[in-house]
C-alpha cells in the first residue's frame, strides 16, 4: 500500500467540481481511495476518517490531494489523471496582448457586462458578501448558498428593495425567469401563469405538471425557504408579486410555500388582493391539497382542462400487503409532502425532516416502521454534491433498505431539468435492480415507486427516463402525490 | 423551406387544411420575431424549396437538427393605461418615411385601416412589405390596449386571405400579431409609452432601426392603433 | 409603485460565481454568461468582511471616497522652505512610512537621517549624528503624511529643505514634497557622504530659491494636466518619470530664463533637472496625496487613502478608519539589481511614493509604460494582465488618466479593502531597491506588494467601526 497526500497552495476549485476530479482520480486501477477537496476543516477531518495523516497548516484556499493505491505506479497513474482532469476543467490562459482577466468578483462581472441577473452558489459563510455585490452593481440576485444567517437574508432583502430589485434565496434551488432554468428547474413552455415560489422541489412539481397540463409557465420566482418566517415576514414575496404583477406575459400568480407565519400570511393575502392579477395558494401543510391538487386549481383557473398525471405502471403489476414505506428523497418539499399523506394514512413516519419533533430520525438514521430521509438536507449535504447531482448515497441506502425485512416498499424522487444529472435513470435503474435483487436474495419482494419530475423538453427527457426506470422493476408517476399513494395501496390499511 | 437570409432561414409546414404552420430558424443577431427558433449559431445554409421537417421537438433543415433548450418568451404587451399611452403616442409625430416606402402605405395613418386591408396586404418591398407591418403594428397596439376594434382588424385581415397574398413569413407574422404577439423593440416601443418612462426616445429609435421600412412601418401602424382607441373612447361613453 | 425592472422584461443576461456546473447548465441553455474567476477570500476573515459588507454606509461613502478622488486637482502654487510650509522645528525630521524609531529603522534610513543630521549642521560627524539619533537628543521623529507631506525612499525631510506646494482647489487640499536629489548616491537611499550634502546644500542655496522665482512669475502650474500627458507618453509616475520631468521644464524654462537670476545658476538648474529623469516623482507624490487625502475620514468607506513603507513596516491608511495605521513587515522587492549588487544587498520596501499606486499611477498603469517593463523585471504581457488585474480591487477609473493600449481605459483607482480581500489580490507596486547597509545609495529597482496583513487588521477595524454614529 503507498499513500501519498499533498497540499497545494491557492488551486481553487468548487465542490462538486472537486467531486467530480475525485471520483476519476478514485476510478484509476489500482487506487483504492482518493480524496481531492479544499482543505476546509471538513475536508480535512474527513482525510483524516479515511486514515491519512492531515498535513499542518491547511486553509481552505488550498488544494488536498490525497490518495491511497497499491503501489508507486498506482499512485503516479492517480496523479497523471489528477492533471488531467483539474487542466480540463481550467480555462485556458491567454498569452501576449490577450484578453482581461477573469473577473474577480460579481461587481467587476457586472461592470464589464449588461449582465440582468446574478447567480450566487459560492459556499455559505461568503455567500452573502458576494450577494451583496451583485445588489450593489444593480443586479437582482438568486442566491443558491445555504448556511446563510437570517440576519444576513433581512439585509440582502432590505437592501434589495431599497434598489429595486428582488434576492431569491438564500437556498433558492430553482427559479426560472424568461424561461431560463436557474439552478435546478424543468424546461417550461411560456404561459400566463407567474410562480413565486419558497421551495425548490415544490415549483418543479407544480411547473412540470402545468407544462404536462398544456398550461405554459411566464417566470419562476424562487424566493427561499424561510422567506414566509415571521423573521423575514415575505420580504422577496412582496417583492416578487409586484413583478410578476407588473409583468405583460403573467396573468395568474400561484403563491408555493408551506404555511406561512399567521401573521405573514395575512400581509401577503392583502398585498395579494390589491395586484389585480389573481393570486392562488399552494400551501403544502395538514390538511392543504397536495401539490398535485393545487397545480389542477391552477391549471383550471388558467383555462385549461385537467388530465390526471401520467403515470406507467411497474412491469409486474404488485397487490398484496408490503410492509413499512422507506421514502429516500432528494427533494425536501417531496419529501414533505409524501410524509403528509403516509402519516394521514398510515401514521406516525419517522425522519431527518419529520413532521413531528418526536418522529425524529436518531443520528444514525435508522428506524423500524415508515421512515423517510431528505438527503438533500443541509446535514447530509456538507462535503459532497446535492443528491440532484450525485444519488451514490442514495444508492447505498437503498441497498441496506432492501437487506432490512421491515422494508416494503421503497419511495424514490428523480428530479430532471437543467442543473440535475444528465441522465439519473443511468445512475437509479441499476440501483433499483440490485435493490431488488438483494432482496429476492432473502426470498422477498421490495416494491419501487418512483415519482419523477420531469417534462418533455428537459435535456433528460421525461419519456426516455421513465421507460428506464420503469424496465428496472418500478412504476413511475409524474406526481409524487400519486407516487406516494400508490405506496399507500401497496401497504394496505394501518397494521 | 419557404426563404433564407444570412440571419436566419424560414421553415412552413404545409397542411392541405389550414394555412400553414411557420418556424424561422434564427441566428443570434437576427429580429427576433415572433415564430423564430434562435440558435447560438448562424443558421444551417439551405436553399429555399429544400425539404425540412418539423415535429417531436426538433426542426431539421439543411442537414443540420435544433432541439429545444428553453423557450423564449415571445413579448405580448399589455397596456395598462392606453388613454397615456395614446396621449404620448399623438405627441411625437411619425418620422417622414423611409424610400421604397409606397403613397399608399405612407397615408395609411389617416385612413380607415380595416377598409384598407386589401390595398396594404403585401404592399412593398422585402420579406415583410411595409403594408404588413402597418397592420401588425396596428393589431398589437390594439391588441395591447384590449380594444374592441382589434377583433375587427384581424377579420379583416384574415378576410384577405394573407397566405394567398403576401409572403409566407409576413403572413404567418400577421397571425402571430392578432394575438398580439410581436418582435421586443415593438413591446419596448408600446411599454415605454405605456408607462412614461425616461428611455422613451431612445426606445423609439431602437424601433425605426429594424429592418429596412419595417421600424417605421410598425411604428405607423402602432400609432395608428393607438389613435384609433382614442377616437373610440372619446365617441362613446 | 412597481418598477419596471429588467428582470423580467428582458432576455436574461447571467452573472455567476461558484459551483462551475450552474454556468454550464445557463450555457447549454444559449444564455449569455459572464463567470466568476471565484476563490475564497483571504482566510479568518470572511466574519469581518460579513460585517463591512453588510455596512449601509459603505457604499455611499465609497462612492463619495471615488468621486472626490476623480475630481481631484493638482496644482504647483509654489516652492518654499519645509521650516516655513511644515512648521517644522530645528531637530524635528518628517520620514516616509508610518512611524519609527531609531531602534528599528532599517539602514537607509538611519542613513538618510545621519544625512539629514550633518546637512543641518546637527552634528559635524556620521559618529556623531549617530550617537544623538540614539540618545534621541533634541531630536523628533514623525511622518511626513501626518503634515500632509510626502517622501521618496527614505523620505527624510528637514527645516532647511525646500518643498513643492501643491493644491487641490476642488476639494480644498495642499500637500507638499522635498525636491527630487537624483539618482545615484543621495539622501533618500541612505547615503551621507559629502557629495550628498554638498547637493542638498546647493539645492537649498540656489535651486530652491530659483524655483520660487520661476513659479510664482509663471502661476499656478497644472501637474494634473501633466500627468495624465506623461501616462500617454510612456511614464508610469513611479519608476519613469522622464515625459513628466521634460514638460515641467518646458513649462517652467521661460519664467526661469527670466527670473534675473545670473544665467550660471539657470544653466546649472537646467542641466540638474534635464539630467534626474525622476524630478518629476516628487510633484506626482504630492499629487497623489491631494487626490487621496480627499477622500480620507468618511465613515464606512474601505478606500485605502495612503500605502507607505518606512523600510521597516508597510503600513496603509483607510478612508473609514481616519489616522489609524495597518502594518506589516516591508518585503524586499522582486526585479534586476544594478553593476554587482544582489538581493542580499536590498533593503526591504521603502518610501510614501507607494502614494503613486494608491492614486492609480505606477504598477497600477504598468501598461503605459512598456519600455521600463525589463528593469524592473517583467515583460510587456506581465504589465499589461497586472494593470488589468487591478481593476478587480479598484472601485472605479481614473478618465483624467487614460491608458491608450487599454483602449485608453481610466487608471483603476480607489483600492478597497474589501476587494482585495476577496478576491486576494495585492497592490502591485513599481519600486526602487535602496541598500541594506547605510550610505549604499540605490541598489536595483522591482516589483513589491504590501504584506496582506495590512488589509486583515484593516477589515478587523472597519468592522469594528460598523455602528458606530460617527
Amino acid at each position: 500500500m503507498t499513500r501519498h497526500v499533498e497540499l497545494r497552495a491557492g488551486a481553487y476549485h468548487d465542490s462538486v467540481t472537486l467531486m467530480q476530479v475525485s471520483r476519476s482520480v478514485a476510478g484509476e486501477p489500482g487506487v483504492t481511495a482518493a480524496l481531492v477537496a479544499m482543505a476546509t476543516d471538513l475536508n480535512v477531518d474527513l482525510l483524516a476518517g479515511m486514515g491519512f495523516d492531515p498535513p499542518d497548516d491547511a486553509g481552505p484556499a488550498d488544494l488536498l490531494v490525497a490518495v491511497d493505491a497499491a503501489d508507486d505506479a498506482a499512485v503516479a497513474g492517480a496523479l497523471a489523471r489528477l492533471e488531467t482532469a483539474l487542466t480540463e476543467r481550467s480555462a485556458p490562459s491567454a498569452a501576449g496582448f490577450g484578453d482581461a482577466p477573469a473577473p474577480r468578483t460579481i461587481g467587476s462581472a457586472a461592470a464589464g457586462s449588461d449582465a440582468t441577473l446574478a447567480f450566487v452558489s459560492t459556499p455559505g459563510a461568503y455567500a452573502f458578501a458576494d450577494a451583496m455585490d451583485a445588489l450593489e452593481s444593480g443586479l437582482s440576485v438568486v442566491v443558491f448558498s445555504d448556511n446563510v444567517s437570517v440576519e444576513h437574508e433581512v439585509r440582502l432583502k432590505d437592501e434589495a428593495a431599497r434598489r429595486g430589485l428582488l434576492v431569491m434565496g438564500p437556498d433558492c434551488g430553482t427559479a426560472a425567469v424568461g424561461g431560463v432554468s436557474l439552478g435546478f428547474a424543468n424546461v417550461v413552455r411560456p404561459g400566463p401563469v407567474g410562480l413565486v415560489a419558497a421551495s425548490g422541489t415544490g415549483a418543479q412539481q407544480v411547473m412540470s405538471l402545468l407544462d404536462g397540463a398544456g398550461v405554459g409557465v411566464s417566470h419562476c420566482l424562487g424566493v427561499g425557504g424561510r422567506d414566509l418566517s415571521s423573521q423575514v415576514r415575505g420580504r422577496s414575496t412582496l417583492a416578487a408579486l409586484d413583478l410578476l404583477a407588473a409583468d405583460d406575459a403573467t396573468e395568474l400568480i400561484a403563491v408555493i410555500s408551506k404555511p406561512p407565519a399567521p401573521e405573514v400570511a395575512e400581509v401577503v393575502r392583502a398585498h395579494a388582493d390589491r395586484l389585480g392579477k389573481p393570486v392562488l395558494f399552494a400551501l403544502l401543510g395538514p390538511g392543504q391539497p397536495d401539490l398535485t391538487a393545487a397545480t389542477k386549481e391552477i391549471a383550471t383557473a388558467a383555462g385549461a382542462t385537467w388530465q390526471e398525471p401520467r403515470w406507467w405502471p411497474a412491469p409486474q403489476e404488485r397487490t398484496g400487503t408490503y410492509r413499512s414505506v422507506r421514502g429516500l428523497f432528494a427533494g425536501g418539499t417531496l419529501c414533505d409532502e409524501a410524509m403528509l399523506i403516509v402519516a394521514d394514512a398510515l401514521g406516525e413516519v419517522r425522519s431527518n425532516i419529520p413532521l413531528r419533533p418526536d418522529w425524529a430520525l436518531p443520528d444514525d438514521l435508522r428506524a423500524p416502521g415508515h421512515l423517510m430521509i431528505d438527503f438533500g438536507d443541509d446535514r447530509l449535504t456538507r462535503g459532497r454534491p446535492h443528491p440532484m447531482i450525485d444519488g451514490a448515497l442514495r444508492s447505498e441506502r437503498m441497498l441496506a433498505e432492501a437487506a432490512d425485512p421491515d422494508c416494503g416498499v421503497l419511495l424514490l424522487d428523480v428530479v430532471l431539468g437543467h442543473g440535475a444529472h444528465p441522465d439519473p435513470a443511468a445512475e437509479l435503474a441499476p440501483a433499483i435492480t440490485a435493490a431488488r435483487g438483494r432482496a429476492a436474495e432473502d426470498g422477498r419482494d421490495v416494491a419501487v415507486v418512483v415519482a419523477l419530475v420531469g417534462t418533455a423538453d428537459d435535456p433528460q427527457g421525461v419519456d426516455r427516463q421513465a421507460a428506464s426506470i420503469r424496465d428496472a422493476g418500478a412504476s413511475v408517476h409524474l406526481s409524487n402525490a400519486a407516487a406516494t399513494r400508490k405506496t399507500v395501496e401497496l401497504v394496505g390499511a394501518p397494521r | 423551406m419557404v426563404a433564407a437570409t444570412r440571419h436566419a432561414v424560414v421553415v412552413a409546414v404545409e397542411s392541405a387544411a389550414q394555412d400553414p404552420d411557420v418556424v424561422c430558424v434564427s441566428g443570434p443577431d437576427a429580429v427576433r420575431l415572433p415564430c423564430a427558433l434562435v440558435l447560438t449559431t448562424p443558421p444551417p445554409r439551405a436553399e429555399v424549396g429544400a425539404p425540412a421537417a418539423v415535429g417531436r421537438g426538433r426542426v431539421r433543415v439543411g442537414g443540420e437538427v435544433v432541439a429545444v433548450a428553453r423557450w423564449w418568451r415571445v413579448p405580448r404587451p399589455v397596456l395598462t393605461d392606453p388613454r397615456a399611452a395614446a396621449a404620448r403616442a399623438a405627441s411625437r409625430p411619425v418620422p417622414a418615411p423611409p424610400p421604397d416606402v409606397p403613397p399608399d402605405v405612407t397615408d395609411a395613418g389617416t385612413a380607415d385601416l380595416p377598409t384598407r386591408v386589401p390595398r396594404l396586404l403585401g404592399l412593398g418591398p422585402g420579406l415583410t412589405p411595409a403594408g404588413d407591418d402597418v397592420l401588425a403594428g396596428a393589431l398589437v397596439a390594439l391588441s395591447a390596449a384590449a380594444h374592441p376594434a382589434a377583433g375587427r382588424l384581424a377579420a379583416a385581415v384574415d378576410a384577405a386571405r394573407p397566405f394567398a397574398r403576401t409572403t409566407t413569413v409576413s403572413a404567418a407574422l400577421l397571425v402571430h400579431a392578432a394575438r398580439g404577439e410581436c418582435i421586443p423593440p415593438v413591446a419596448a416601443y408600446l411599454r415605454a409609452l405605456d408607462r412614461g418612462t425616461d428611455d422613451l426616445e431612445a426606445v423609439r429609435a431602437d424601433l425605426l432601426a429594424v429592418g429596412h421600412t419595417s421600424g417605421w412601418a410598425l411604428l405607423l401602424g402602432v400609432h395608428y392603433g393607438l389613435a384609433a382607441t382614442r377616437t373610440d373612447r372619446e365617441a362613446s361613453p | 409603485m412597481t418598477s419596471t425592472s429588467p428582470l423580467l422584461s428582458e432576455e436574461p443576461r447571467v452573472v455567476t460565481a461558484g459551483v462551475e456546473l450552474f454556468a454550464d447548465a445557463l450555457a447549454a441553455q444559449a444564455v449569455p454568461t459572464t463567470q466568476v474567476d471565484w476563490r475564497p477570500p483571504v482566510a479568518g476573515t470572511e466574519a469581518d468582511l460579513a460585517v463591512v459588507m453588510g455596512d449601509p454606509r459603505r457604499a455611499a461613502s465609497n462612492r463619495t471616497a471615488l468621486e472626490r478622488m476623480l475630481r481631484s486637482t493638482a496644482e504647483l502654487v509654489d516652492v518654499r522652505p519645509a521650516a516655513e510650509v511644515l512648521g517644522l522645528q530645528r531637530g524635528q525630521f518628517l520620514h516616509a512610512g508610518p512611524p519609527i524609531t531609531w531602534e528599528r529603522a532599517s539602514g537607509p534610513m538611519r542613513g538618510a537621517l545621519v544625512g539629514a543630521l550633518l546637512f543641518e549642521g546637527l552634528a559635524s560627524t556620521a559618529e556623531e549624528a549617530e550617537a544623538r539619533l540614539v540618545a534621541g537628543d533634541g531630536i523628533g521623529l514623525e511622518p511626513c503624511h501626518r503634515r500632509g507631506a510626502v517622501g521618496p525612499m527614505a523620505g527624510v525631510v528637514s527645516p532647511s529643505m525646500w518643498m513643492f506646494e501643491l493644491r487641490d482647489e476642488v476639494n480644498g487640499g495642499t500637500a507638499w514634497c522635498s525636491l527630487n536629489e537624483g539618482l545615484g548616491k543621495v539622501l533618500r537611499y541612505g547615503a551621507y557622504s559629502a557629495e550628498v550634502i554638498d547637493r542638498l546644500r546647493w539645492m537649498t542655496d540656489v535651486l530652491g530659491p530659483l524655483l520660487q522665482v520661476a513659479v510664482r512669475r509663471h502661476g499656478p502650474i497644472d501637474v494634473k494636466g501633466i500627468v495624465a500627458q506623461m501616462v500617454q507618453m510612456g511614464d508610469e509616475g513611479h519608476n519613469r518619470n522622464r515625459a513628466g520631468t521634460l514638460l515641467l521644464l518646458r513649462e517652467l524654462l521661460p519664467d526661469l530664463i527670466e527670473s534675473g537670476s545670473p544665467s550660471r545658476e539657470v544653466a546649472e538648474a537646467v542641466r540638474f533637472v534635464s539630467g534626474n529623469d525622476h524630478f518629476f516623482l516628487n510633484l506626482v507624490m504630492p499629487a497623489g496625496k491631494l487626490q487621496t487625502a480627499a477622500a480620507a475620514g468618511l465613515p464606512g468607506s474601505t478606500v485605502v487613502t495612503t500605502m507607505a513603507r518606512n523600510g521597516t513596516d508597510f503600513g496603509i491608511q483607510v478612508s473609514g478608519t481616519g489616522d489609524q495605521w495597518f502594518t506589516g513587515p516591508a518585503q524586499v522587492p522582486e526585479g534586476l539589481f544594478l553593476g554587482g549588487y544582489g538581493p542580499d544587498d536590498a533593503n526591504p520596501d521603502i518610501g510614501d511614493s507607494a502614494i503613486t499606486e494608491t492614486m492609480g499611477l505606477g504598477g497600477f498603469v504598468m501598461a503605459a509604460a512598456p519600455a521600463i517593463v525589463r528593469f524592473v523585471g517583467g515583460s510587456v504581457p506581465d504589465a499589461l494582465r497586472t494593470s488589468r488585474l487591478m481593476y478587480e480591487i479598484t472601485l472605479g477609473e481614473n478618465p483624467a488618466y487614460a491608458v491608450p493600449i487599454l483602449e485608453f481605459r481610466g487608471a483603476p483607482t480607489g483600492i478597497d479593502v474589501t476587494r482585495v480581500l476577496r478576491t486576494g489580490i495585492l497592490p502591485q507596486i513599481n519600486t526602487g531597491m535602496a541598500g541594506a547597509v547605510a550610505g549604499t545609495g540605490q541598489v536595483g529597482a522591482g516589483l513589491v506588494q504590501p504584506p496582506m496583513e495590512c488589509f486583515t487588521g484593516a477589515i478587523a477595524a472597519l468592522a469594528a467601526a460598523v455602528g458606530d454614529d460617527d
